[in-house]
């Protein structure tokens, strides 16, 4: 059987669809116009600029936090939702687990709009908290997921054995369960961290006034027409995306490809 | 009863969160498209029935047609382009499969907006697509490539393409290819091993890719907003427009309603459908 051109060729323009635009953005964000010439020179200026501002510094800080927050949460909400689903199969187990992949499901902008809802009714002031929350909210369901997926593989014997020899429950779950599933929990904080720092949408309607995050700036970077420094904070986020997947990719394998997906 | 009690309390914080955080506010968006609106912006006194009344607009029918149409095409473009590279990925072994999943997976993780922002430069006028069309004398020097609905659909697959990419490729790699084999040995043409083999038994990751498009595709309202025009406004947008700009959240949430008593729709329909269909299938053996 000759094996079809089709696959290769197309795997080809894929990849240069995705990469080119992204390449010829990295390459413009170190350029800059000669005064008074049709010309391009290479320059840092952008990046020295970006780097300099207070405003962009707070804005990185404040996705950093955020982060951090949302993936330290949600990581421990997942866990236990995580075991709790495993350990018991209840009607209020099912109900457990059914509102779990209602995030997954649900489009962003519904959840969005939902929560900025419920924030206003309930009189609370939108900011850090509840930017924090609103990623909590949608994290918890992906940490469980790929923490569900490895307790599936999960000996459950090594628990009887280990209370059998005499372990209190504290010590089996310190000792035998959560170091089974230490390389899960990792896999489940990275990818809530990675995805609290890529959220634009669900942000943007919780964040109010007062809190911005990567996304948002960007965001609003482009609405006002700043096209230097949209593309050199853009960049230097892709750089950033670059490293941690390249890093998660090698250090877990296809374990990331399966999370989100 | 200590059983029951442990259920609880490892139970308790994760269910704690999602019923505040997840399950009240879906519920709290159907109570608020009931809430009279404020003129402040948010939620007013009293009941009312004026946002409800506002979804019946003719205004809406277009819209949620083009929303529909829109989606569809996106997800259908993201198919075809994504089976191929999908297939190609499950068929390459080793080191070249793993640099083609990280090529796949970095995009799929980039933030939309770096997308967004990378796509104004290249079809900016003076960007280097632009120039490079206005060259081959493919457009005018005053053809706009960015602000129309092809840009959008542009973006919409660029976008969501490593969506479909990734489960087809998930299922494919699962696929015996050896059937296709036995299929050619039979006798069957390479067209017909791909219809009634191939995409017959990778039908689950060609639905759920489908799906993994098409229901962020309704709710990004982004990509319409910063490369379409006026025709391109979708429904999404008119969420958005009246939460930030018309300030009228009781009508944004009688939107939201409508868009989410629509997937529960059809997501219930498919439900019943797949288990009458499982049901025909143990009645037949």
């Amino acid at each position: 059987m000759k094996p079809s051109r089709i696959p290769l060729l197309t795997t080809i323009f894929v990849l240069l669809f995705f990469y080119v635009p992204l390449l010829l953005m990295v390459v413009q964000s170190f350029q800059c116009r000669v005064p008074g010439m049709d010309a391009r020179q290479w320059t840092l200026k952008w990046y020295d600029q970006i780097f300099h501002d207070p405003r962009v510094l707070e804005v990185s800080l404040n996705t950093l936090v955020i982060g951090l927050s949302a993936a330290v949460l949600s990581t421990i909400l997942g866990t236990l939702a995580a075991l709790a689903i495993y350990r018991y199969r209840s009607r209020l187990q099912s109900f457990h687990a059914g509102l779990l992949y209602v995030p997954l499901v649900l489009p962003e902008i519904l959840m969005g709009i939902s929560l900025l809802v419920c924030f206003s009714a309930l009189g609370i002031e939108l900011g850090r908290g509840t930017v924090i929350a609103a990623h909590v909210a949608f994290c918890t369901s992906y940490v469980a997921i790929v923490i569900m997926t490895s307790l599936q593989g999960f000996d459950y014997t090594l628990v009887e054995a280990a209370r059998d020899l005499g372990a209190t429950s504290w010590q089996t779950n310190g000792r035998i369960v959560l170091p089974l599933l230490f390389p899960a929990i990792a896999a489940g904080a990275l990818l809530a961290f990675t995805l609290s720092l890529d959220d634009f949408i669900v942000t943007f309607f919780v964040s109010g006034k007062g809190c911005t995050t990567l996304p948002v700036y960007i965001y609003s970077a482009i609405k006002h027409g700043r096209p230097e420094r949209m593309c050199a904070i853009s960049s230097a986020l892709l750089g950033v995306t670059f490293i941690l997947v390249t890093v998660s990719v090698l250090c877990m394998g296809n374990k990331v490809v399966e999370g989100k997906g | 009863m200590t059983f029951r009690w442990k259920e609880g309390l490892l139970t308790l914080p994760s269910l704690g969160m999602l019923v505040g955080l997840v399950g009240v506010p879906t519920l709290v968006i159907f109570i608020t498209a009931f809430c009279a609106s404020s003129p402040t912006g948010g939620v007013g006194q009293g009941w009312s029935f004026r946002a409800i009344e506002s979804l019946f607009q003719w205004m809406y029918v277009p819209i949620i047609i083009k929303t529909l149409l829109y989606s569809a095409i996106a997800t259908l473009l993201c198919i075809l382009i994504g089976l191929p590279v999908a297939y190609l990925m499950a068929r390459c072994q080793g080191r070249l499969r793993n640099i083609l999943v990280l090529a796949i997976v970095i995009p799929f993780w980039t933030n939309m907006l770096v997308h967004l922002s990378a796509w104004k430069m290249v079809l900016h006028p003076n960007g280097a697509f632009g120039k490079l069309l206005l060259y081959l004398g493919v457009i005018g020097p005053n053809d706009l490539l960015l602000y129309n609905p092809q840009a959008v659909i542009l973006l919409f697959v660029y976008i969501f393409l490593p969506f479909a990419i990734i489960p087809l490729y998930a299922t494919i790699e699962k696929f015996d290819f050896r059937l296709l084999e036995s299929a050619r040995d039979l006798g069957a043409t390479s067209w017909q091993a791909l219809s009634q083999v191939f995409l017959p038994g990778i039908w689950s990751g060609i639905l759920s890719a489908s799906i993994l498009v098409f229901v962020p595709v309704l709710g990004c309202y982004v990509v319409p907003e910063l490369v379409g025009d006026a025709n391109s406004v979708l429904y999404s947008n008119k969420i958005a427009q009246r939460t930030f700009q018309d300030r009228n959240l009781p009508e944004a949430a009688a939107l939201s309603s409508a868009l989410l008593v629509g997937m529960m729709v059809v997501g219930l329909g498919y439900l019943y459908w797949e288990r009458a269909k499982r049901r025909q299938e143990e009645g037949h053996e």
